[in-house]
């Protein structure tokens, strides 16, 4: 505790980002230190796990002090210590685990393992201190695309998901395709401001009728055919539209089904999770529906979409104060259901 | 003084408490990979049964590889953690070398090797000199099975030594072609189901300590003795793009 205020330290390594972040009362960010290796895995077109294990290994240390003294706190002002625990890369998420146990363990402090996509959605409590459940939750990110019940701040229930590649993954493969590099999500992102989302009709696919789950293999399918096409009729390829249509494609469904689910759940709030929530297409057009379907539209500040442990401690905040713990036992969970 | 030695390398999670003395205390998890769940309450038990508290720790020895590179990170990632909370150094320990403490079958050539798959072994050799101090003959390093037993024999053959003791997991799994090479080179091979230990390691680090060889946490490293596939791969793509530059 420190001036009253409740000190939770987290810890967050489920991908390429080593995190550590310390947030007082659930809400209020002390520090939020992320130590990325993306610029490492841009030589190899995505992240490459056990590279991703060595860095974690060697930095997390470091980004922990750091996390400290950016907070100006010290060991004995730590009330509880938060972890994901999963999902993600279990030799990622495994050094996190093992760091946050060995620090309960030394520092004698309560430990409660997190799930990365309520970690996601607590990035949103931390952006709006009045927000509060319930609400749906959009979950887009490099690994998970899905729609969220959140009726309770520990409760949690997944109502659709990708049945194939996340948004990220599909972002990745067409931007891989269109010599885009690495990461493709803000990439295409950006390239496709200078193109025509017209330009291509790719198709929108939207599965059963009502049904909020997405399918994005057949879209990136769709973009390979289209290039290769076009390519052995000699026409050039012109990038910024073929990014434009089929960010256009891909963010129409995702946008169409979320508010879909937010009035047919009946729930006032629409709130937006993950690093995919960073796309400006995707916030320009979710707040343009959310208006005229008087659906309030929360989103995180660009440094708390992307992995960081700031919402992991947030999130690890209310489950502690829900009476949750974990021992000294607590595991790495790669798939991890929510 | 009291050091917490720390073993995960191999299939096997243990820990043990050495004092300056040498008297060990053990305790080990055989059987299944479950190293991260078991690690930190395996210690905690140790501590509980030996009536010690963190606070009496004075080092970490902990085993940095080779061996299976998750059970390494476990081990050294829980190592630095748990020396940068309780503000204590750090004593890597070569995984290889820490069978130089297992001798119960007299002076001899110690031959550590383990199963490092793609038709490799991590293995080394250790003889003693007169003083009984572990002299390395065949450096630590990923072989081939083949590479292995030829710079053993030639290493060997320097010396007096007529019998092998080979030890790890490398050794039972490939005990056929282990005994086949050094009966052709006129050598004994006695094969030992011993893995890695961490009473070993507690041996081991409890000597280097005492050359001063505890470091800050934030200095030791696993010592992986092999590259990420990735990175192999990506070094060869970029030793042929050179090349062919270079033509």
């Amino acid at each position: 505790m420190k001036n009253g205020k409740f000190l939770t330290l987290a810890f967050e390594s489920s991908c390429d980002e080593t995190a550590v972040a310390v947030v007082a009362d659930g809400r209020e960010v002390l520090s939020n230190v992320i130590s990325s290796q993306i610029e490492i895995h841009k030589a190899f077109g995505g992240v490459v796990p056990e590279i991703a294990s060595r860095h974690h290994l060697m930095n997390v240390n470091a980004v922990t002090e750091q996390a400290i003294e950016d907070a100006g706190v010290n060991w004995d002002e730590i009330d509880l210590i938060g972890v994901t625990k999963g999902p993600g890369l279990v030799g990622a998420l495994l050094i996190g685990v093992a760091t946050a146990k060995a620090f309960a363990f030394a520092k004698r402090k309560p430990l409660v393992g997190v799930h990365h996509i309520q970690g996601h959605i607590g990035a949103n409590y931390i952006a709006h201190p009045e927000l509060k459940p319930p609400f749906t939750a959009l979950i887009v990110s490099g690994g998970h695309t899905s729609i969220a019940e959140v009726t309770y701040y520990t409760d949690c229930k997944i109502i659709g998901s990708t049945r194939d590649d996340a948004a990220g993954e599909a972002y990745d493969k067409v931007a891989r395709v269109l010599g885009l590099g690495y990461p493709g999500g803000p990439k295409i992102d950006k390239i496709a401001k200078e193109g025509d989302p017209n330009a291509i009709k790719f198709k929108r696919v939207y599965l059963e009728k009502d049904s909020l789950d997405f399918s994005f293999s057949g879209i990136k399918t769709a973009v390979l055919n289209y290039v290769n096409s076009e390519k052995q009729a000699g026409r050039e390829i012109n990038v910024p539209d073929v990014a434009a249509s089929f960010q256009q494609a891909i963010l129409e469904v995702i946008v169409n089904k979320a508010i879909f689910a937010t009035k047919k759940r009946g729930d006032e709030k629409l709130v937006l999770a993950g690093g995919v929530a960073a796309n400006s297409r995707l916030r320009a057009m979710l707040s343009e529906a959310c208006q005229s379907n008087n659906i309030r539209l929360y989103f995180p500040p660009i440094e708390l979409c992307t992995d960081n442990a700031a919402m992991i401690s947030s999130a690890a905040y209310y489950l502690y104060k829900q009476g949750k713990r974990d021992d000294l036992t607590l595991d790495a969970y790669p798939s991890l259901p929510l | 003084m009291y050091i917490l030695a720390i073993e995960t390398t191999g299939a096997k999670c243990s820990v043990a408490i050495t004092d300056e003395n040498g008297k060990i205390t053990e305790l080990e998890n055989y059987g299944k990979f479950a190293h991260l769940q078991s690690l930190v309450p395996m210690i905690s038990e140790l501590l509980e049964s030996s009536e010690l508290r963190t606070e009496d720790i004075t080092a970490i020895a902990v085993s940095q590889g080779p061996g299976s590179f998750t059970g390494i990170r476990i081990g050294v990632t829980t190592a630095r953690a748990l020396a940068q909370a309780l503000d204590i150094p750090v004593v890597a320990v070569p995984t290889l070398k820490s069978f130089v403490y297992h001798s119960d079958e007299g002076k001899g050539v110690v031959c550590p090797v383990f199963d490092a798959r793609r038709n490799q072994v991590y293995g080394a050799a250790y003889i003693y000199d007169e003083k009984g101090v572990a002299i390395e003959i065949v450096k630590g390093g990923a072989y081939t099975l083949d590479d292995y037993m030829s710079l053993l024999i030639d290493a060997v053959e320097r010396f007096e030594y007529k019998t092998l003791f080979f030890c790890g997991d490398g050794a039972n799994a490939y005990s056929e072609a282990i005994e086949s090479a050094a009966a052709s080179a006129g050598l004994e091979a006695k094969i030992s189901d011993v893995i890695q230990q961490a009473s070993f390691v507690a041996c081991l680090g409890l000597e280097l300590y005492k050359q001063g060889q505890a470091v800050p946490y934030g200095l030791i490293q696993p010592d992986y003795m092999r590259e990420s596939e990735a990175q192999r791969n990506l070094n060869l793509k970029i030793k042929a793009e050179s090349e062919c530059e270079g033509n």
